[in-house]
């Protein structure tokens, strides 16, 4: 590498200051060197150790037992596992039953209660027969406390608990109108034929004439 | 004692007799390499440590080095050193590492004088002007006698950019030896 004249001194300099010898104090060499060896050691003991397990997990894997003692094995087993879980649910027997019924409950969480102005709101809503035949029929489940609410019957809804179903009664449409509904307004009829379609007008082609 | 490949080989293999010449051959150049760069003997002990800890524990999980055991010992010493660099700054100066240059019963002459002034001007421009990686590159390439490719390894970057740090380097070594050794005389 080409250096010029005052760079090689420095060049110099630094390569001399390379022999300047820092030399490793020998009572701390001394001691790492034991240190490392001990090191070397454990590292040999555990690349041993993990050699005999390796050996011992392979020699393991290779069928030393008849089959007929590994069917008795198995067996004893699953035997084992049964018995085991049969005395854990004997011993958690209520703590289990409690469990049952939270989920039981959780299950049938599924209660209404309106209020008043809601009863009032259903009370006042009359379908007509047309839309009544087209909506679904709705079905509440009343819970057994509301006993006041069973007294009232709610059209449209069938009191489970009471064992009586009331079939929703629309209100009779008022003279017969029921309504506009899209398809249902009858058509106009047409009260004089119209001759333009068949007969269009002939177009006026003539330019203005002047008048003289 | 066996050398080079075969020493490494045998290494790899665990043979104690491999690992302890390697340590034998190699701690003490690593505990100056380590000195120059962290100025603190303890430290430099330390680091020397885990370098050969941490080549035991490669070897003992069948990895490191497969080519240049040299060099993998002194990256991973570096390492150790930036690393340690990074959780404290140690400001002692290089001294500690040229001790042996001080020492001496005779009566110095007055180019010995001379010289000894332009090391120190040296050594202590080396710790006030250089940048960390160009005092490493400087102390890889002409203390510890490291190739430019070999450098280049050891500090992670490319040939060419451990030519320019190495170029700048000694350039703002030059100024500043002569900037100091006017001052002197």
């Amino acid at each position: 590498m080409g250096f010029d004249a005052q760079d090689k001194e420095i060049v110099r300099l630094l390569t001399k200051l390379r022999e300047a010898d820092g030399k490793y104090p020998s009572d701390l060499l001394t001691s790492r060197r034991q240190s490392y060896l001990k090191r070397m050691g454990e590292v040999s003991l555990g690349i041993g150790a993990g050699l005999k397990i390796k050996n011992a997990l392979e020699s393991a894997k290779t069928p030393s037992f008849s089959s007929a003692t590994s069917t008795i094995l198995e067996s004893a087993l699953l035997v084992a596992i049964v018995a085991e879980t049969g005395t854990v649910a004997y011993f958690y027997r209520d703590k289990l039953a409690d469990l049952f019924k939270i989920s039981k409950k959780e299950a049938n969480v599924q209660e209404v209660t309106p209020s008043a102005n809601a009863e009032q709101v259903i009370q006042g809503v009359s379908p007509s027969a047309a839309l009544a035949s087209t909506l679904p029929s709705v079905t509440l489940s009343v819970s057994p406390t509301t006993s006041e609410l069973a007294s009232t019957p709610v059209p449209g809804v069938v009191d489970n608990h009471a064992n009586s179903t009331a079939s929703a009664n629309s209100t009779p449409s008022p003279n017969g109108n029921n309504g506009n509904h899209y398809g249902q307004t009858p058509k106009p009829e047409r009260t004089k034929e119209s001759k333009i379609q068949n007969n269009p007008p002939p177009k006026d082609n003539s330019k203005p004439t002047k008048a003289k | 004692m066996k050398e080079g490949v075969s020493l490494l080989k045998a290494a790899q293999k665990l043979d104690e007799e491999a690992l302890t010449a390697i340590f034998d051959q190699f701690a003490p150049a690593i505990y100056k390499y380590t000195l120059r760069l962290c100025h603190d003997p303890i430290v430099a002990d330390n680091i020397v440590g885990d370098v050969f800890a941490q080549l035991l524990e490669q070897f003992g999980a069948g990895k490191g080095p497969r080519t240049n055991l040299r060099s993998y010992l002194y990256q991973t010493a570096y390492h150790l050193v930036v690393d340690r660099s990074r959780d404290n700054q140690h400001t002692a100066p290089l001294e500690v590492a040229v001790g042996t240059y001080e020492s001496g019963n005779f009566a110095p002459t007055q180019s010995q004088i001379e010289e000894r002034v332009m090391m120190e001007a040296l050594i202590s421009a080396m710790n006030t002007e250089l940048t960390e990686d160009q005092r490493h590159v400087i102390i890889l390439r002409f203390l510890e006698d490291f190739s430019l490719k070999e450098t280049a390894e050891i500090i992670g970057k490319e040939v060419n950019n451990i030519k320019v740090i190495q170029n700048r380097g000694i350039a703002k070594l030059r100024k500043a030896m002569g900037l100091q050794l006017e001052e002197d005389w």
